[in-house]
């Protein structure tokens, strides 16, 4: 009885581990069929390898190679459809076989994260300039210089844009997508409170009776969230501040502190951010919100003007009564000061461990050509020589020049600090001198933290 | 004093009320994702919200289904999710009865103490070693690497859950069976199962549900658009600088109804008083 | 010789018990073996060592200083706080919730079913998407929640629920509450109908009161499963990291900071995977400590019930 208990469980257990080792083995029963690939990645290679197009494009650079390629577009938007026809053109014309798959930016970050300290990234993404620093420093991207060298087209993009993927004279990415930022200006709001579009900062502080004329907030900010040092660092470069400065030996510094004045210049800023909701020229309930909601109070004209970029052209269709009399003007800065913009330039990165580099700089160097970049990023082109008539494109293309970019170290201890810089001013109600040597501080400290920190 | 029919009355009337505003509380956001789900762009995007739809449209919940692979990715889910349960059950419920049974020895003890601390690693600290694991035994890019870690993360509760309910199923069940000449396993088969439908039913519904609604493996394990789960693509329409919240809220009513009537079709297996009597009796 | 035989006995059935034992346990360590020791060991070992994913210049034997620098970190206090907040209020929360849904739905009256659906619903949302959809419609300007309760004149103003720090925990809190509790709320009704009828009839023909026989009859039936789920989600809510990531990121100003959401910014924004790990080690030692308790009192629960 009990030798047949124990039989029993026996059997039991050896099914369960029959199904588990069964599920085991067939993953890794795929990986011996595969004449060449590396054993990390057989489910990828068995999907892909089309053997028939593979005999077909022989003649082809692509040989009926695979790219691995990660995208953010959004379903049903602008850009997949554009990008879809392209990459069937590119893989005819080619002979590569894309393989995309769709994520959203954070999902991605977490992924590369993940998949590049495996040893297996993909071949090419799509992702965000504030990645540029730590993805160098993390020694995972791949040095794309040569492949510059043989790229005749990159004289096309605008030189901001490129100068915005180098690191030391090297080139880490190849550019996909720019936008800017401007004043984005509701005409029949400003009417109706009987103003001018404000030139400088003093002009904004100005507004302080906009409320009681047109019933809106004039300004806004976005004081939480991504995109708050992004507007943080353009208010800081109309001072002439960078967040961090290159030193003699390659590495970073935040130099404010040396320097009273680039401090005080700094506090005036956070002045500014306090005076904005002081005077009530911002929704004092503003200072916790992040782009989300900003952005959908200008697009339903709670606001009557606020610093943000082209995707609000989207606005125009979902709210035709409230966008209609929209305007892109300059950012104000002080009169102390000079104009400046934040300039976007969204990269494409290729890892060093891709397994398909050629493949993924022919893909991504024609991400960038003429014709796909007016089949899918028409107004808001990396490129001098693609745009559009609308406001959208050359509201903004005029402000190119003046655009700053953050610097490619490691940003999230950075950004993290100026988001905090802009809390303590506005909830905390610590003075803005106390904020901008904080900062200063904090961005220094962050940079050490990353062994970026020049001594 | 108040009669006893009165008592009841005002029992009942307490319960309707009680039940009334919960549910009112539960079902809105609901029922809001429902109502973005069937309004156009332009009535989304309104400054004033409203509850009442004036054009309804079903574009966004086509446009989910039709254009998105959406019904792939729901087999996917549903494949993952499935296998994830049952597995989580077999080993829960040989797990669950050992700790029932057998709580008092070491090797059980220890076995228990695992299975808490394996619950206590925050999800962002296992990404990479995760990862790791399963590009070392081969299972990146196929439904097996969700199906092993899902179980695997539901496989505590479910055991505890499991072991609690044995913990109420007398022991002198068990020993007639015995009697009778039933080993260990047709014993639990045959007697304690068929008594542990409802905890069966509400333990593996949780790990179903956990399955269906997981997001960060869903995506860092694939990276292929044939085994894509729902909830990474739920989150596309949140894009990088607009949301999409009409094909947002269409995409998440139409991943909540094959739960619900999921939910709807087992739920008498575990509520309508199967149990009565038979325990304990 | 009977009193060998009789120890012979008690040996085998000993032996048997612990075969029985390591032979039922077995699928079960193995998963678990499988997946999570490598990346529990790696936490713990990480913990004391210098590990940087930018800074390579980092590497070696850290000794204390990863638990130094998460305790130097200004939010350190401040999110253990809030941790302790949030774990409590919502296991309170969820708890007394689902307890009070679960009795009322075991009785038996008209329209029943449709409550149960109703209520189970928002455990069906995923929570990512429920984070999403609760953050739109608390926003003081554009949603919904705030225009029906300034239509009903229950507020005069809208609130800014989670942009304002003395009720944005409260809000997380309450969101967390209304996504989990229902499965408390199965959990409990699948345990209810394990209590003999008769038991209560039998009481309720004692005179014994509703909260009298839901006192003494009902919640010591409850017990186990009680100290199950309460234990359970002790530990998910105070690991969880999506639900207030999505709503607030933390904010605002760090008011609904917990520490995984600090070691999520630790490991995910600074690449200090040393000091994130340090910060998983203090709280799985932390959850341990609370371990013992439960470890107690489920030892006891189930010596009653035997």
């Amino acid at each position: 009885m009990r030798n047949h208990m124990k039989n029993h469980l026996k059997k039991w257990t050896a099914l369960l581990l029959a199904g588990v080792m069964s599920m085991a083995l067939t993953a890794c029963g795929s990986e011996n069929t595969q004449p060449s690939g590396k054993d990390t990645d057989a489910g990828q290679e068995t999907q892909t390898g089309a053997p028939a197009d593979a005999g077909q494009d022989t003649a082809k650079a692509g040989n009926g190679e695979t790219i691995e390629f990660w995208t953010t577009w959004v379903p049903g938007g602008d850009i997949e459809a554009g990008s879809l026809d392209m990459i069937e053109k590119f893989e005819a014309e080619t002979g590569y076989k894309v393989n995309y798959t769709v994520y959203t930016y954070d999902m991605l970050h977490d992924k590369v994260i993940s998949a590049a300290s495996a040893g297996n990234p993909p071949d090419l993404i799509w992702g965000l300039p504030e990645w540029l620093g730590e993805f160098h420093n993390m020694g995972i991207l791949e040095d794309l210089t040569p492949y510059y060298e043989k790229w005749e087209d990159k004289d096309a993009v605008y030189e901001s844009v490129l100068s915005a993927l180098q690191i030391q004279d090297h080139y880490y990415a190849v550019p996909h997508e720019m936008t800017l930022r401007a004043l984005e200006v509701h005409k029949d709001l400003n009417a109706k409170a009987g103003v001018e579009v404000p030139k400088t900062w003093e002009d904004v502080l100005a507004l302080t009776d906009y409320y009681e004329k047109a019933g809106v907030y004039p300004y806004g900010i976005a004081a939480a969230g991504v995109r708050s040092p992004q507007e943080l660092i353009v208010y800081l470069a109309q001072y002439g501040l960078e967040v961090c400065t290159i030193q003699d030996d390659g590495k970073y510094k935040n130099t404010w502190a040396e320097n009273p004045e680039d401090l005080a210049k700094a506090a005036k800023v956070f002045q500014f951010y306090k005076d904005l909701v002081d005077k009530g020229v911002v929704d004092p309930a503003s200072v916790t919100w992040g782009y989300e909601e900003t952005d959908e109070n200008f697009a339903t004209g709670y606001t009557g003007m606020y610093v943000t970029g082209n995707w609000l052209e989207e606005r125009e269709k979902s709210n035709p009564e409230t966008m209609g009399d929209v305007d892109i003007c300059p950012i104000p800065y002080p009169s102390d000061g000079q104009p400046a913009t934040y300039i976007e330039a969204k990269p494409q990165y290729i890892f060093s461990d891709s397994k398909n580099k050629e493949g993924a700089f022919a893909l991504a160097s024609a991400v960038c050509s003429k014709e796909w970049q007016e089949a899918a990023f028409a107004s808001h082109s990396a490129r001098k020589d693609v745009f559009t008539d609308t406001i959208w494109s050359k509201g903004f293309a005029n402000l190119a020049d003046d655009g700053v970019v953050f610097p490619p170290v490691t940003l999230g201890g950075i950004t993290q600090a100026m988001i905090d810089s802009i809390a303590m001013v506005l909830q905390d109600g610590k003075s803005p001198e106390d904020a901008a040597s904080w900062l200063s501080e904090a961005i220094n400290q962050s940079l050490a933290d990353s062994g970026e920190l020049s001594e | 004093m108040l009669g006893r029919k009165a008592c009841n009355r005002l029992t009942k009337l307490i319960t309707y009320i009680l039940l009334t505003m919960i549910s009112l509380v539960c079902v809105f956001p609901f029922l809001w994702m429902v109502i973005t789900a069937l309004k156009p762009e332009t009535e989304v995007r309104q400054a004033v919200p409203s509850l009442i739809i004036h054009q309804p449209t079903i574009e966004n919940l086509l446009k989910v289904l039709f254009d998105t692979g959406f019904v792939k990715y729901m087999r996917n889910s549903f494949v993952v999710a499935s296998a994830a349960t049952v597995l989580s059950m077999i080993i829960a419920v040989m797990a669950g009865y050992v700790l029932s049974r057998y709580y008092k020895r070491r090797i059980v003890k220890l076995s228990n103490v695992g299975m808490m601390i394996s619950q206590m690693i925050p999800g962002v600290l296992l990404l990479v070693p995760l990862y790791i694991t399963m590009q070392k035994i081969g299972l990146l890019e196929s439904y097996f690497s969700l199906i092993l870690a899902y179980t695997t993360f539901v496989i505590p509760l479910c055991t505890f859950m499991m072991s609690s309910f044995f913990d109420t199923v007398p022991i002198e069940l068990e020993e007639a069976a015995e009697m009778d000449g039933c080993n260990k396993f047709t014993t639990i088969v045959r007697v304690i199962l068929p008594l542990s439908v409802p905890s069966l039913v509400s333990t593996g519904l949780y790990a179903f549900i956990n399955a269906w609604n997981e997001f960060m493996f869903g995506y860092v394990f694939l990276s292929t658009d044939k085994y894509r789960t729902i909830t990474p693509a739920i989150m596309l329409f949140k894009g990088a600088n607009i949301t999409d919240w009409g094909g947002l809220m269409a995409a998440s009513v139409i991943a909540v109804i094959p739960v619900t009537f999921i939910f709807l079709f087992l739920q008498r297996y575990f509520l309508e008083g199967l149990m009565s009597g038979s325990v304990k009796g | 010789m009977k009193n060998k035989q009789r120890l012979h006995k008690h040996k085998n059935r000993a032996q048997r018990e612990i075969t029985t034992s390591v032979v039922m346990l077995l699928p079960a360590i193995l998963f678990l073996v499988l997946l999570i020791a490598y990346p529990v060991g790696k936490v713990f070992h990480d913990a004391f060592s210098y590990t940087h994913l930018v800074n390579k210049s980092m590497e070696g034997f850290a000794g204390l200083e990863n638990f130094k620098t998460v305790m130097r970190d200004p939010h350190f206090t401040q999110a253990i706080k809030n941790t302790v907040v949030w774990t409590v209020f919502s296991v309170a929360g969820e708890y007394m919730v689902g307890m009070l849904t679960a009795v009322l739905l075991n009785q038996k009256f008209k329209g029943r079913a449709i409550f149960r659906t109703c209520i189970f619903i928002p455990w069906l949302v995923p929570i990512i998407v429920a984070g999403m959809t609760w953050d739109w419609m608390l926003n003081p300007n554009f949603g919904i929640v705030n225009y029906i309760l300034t239509q009903l004149h229950l507020v005069d103003a809208p609130v800014n629920f989670l942009g304002n720090k003395s009720t944005a925990m409260a809000t997380v809190i309450f969101v967390n509450i209304w996504r989990s509790f229902p499965y408390y709320t199965i959990s409990f009704l699948a345990a209810l109908q394990s209590i003999p009828k008769d038991l209560n009839e039998a009481a309720s023909i004692d005179g014994a009161g509703m909260f009298r026989r839901f006192f003494s009859i009902t919640m010591p039936q409850m017990k186990t499963v009680s100290l199950v789920i309460i234990f359970m989600h002790l530990i998910w809510t105070s690991i969880n990291f999506d639900f207030i990531w999505v709503m607030t990121e933390g904010g605002p100003n760090y008011a609904t900071e917990t520490l995984p959401l600090m070691i999520y910014r630790y490991s995910m924004k600074k690449f200090n995977v040393g000091a994130a790990s340090a910060l998983s080690t203090m709280m799985i030692a932390m959850m341990t400590i609370l371990f013992i308790f439960y470890y107690r009192m489920r030892t006891q629960a189930a010596n009653d019930s035997n």
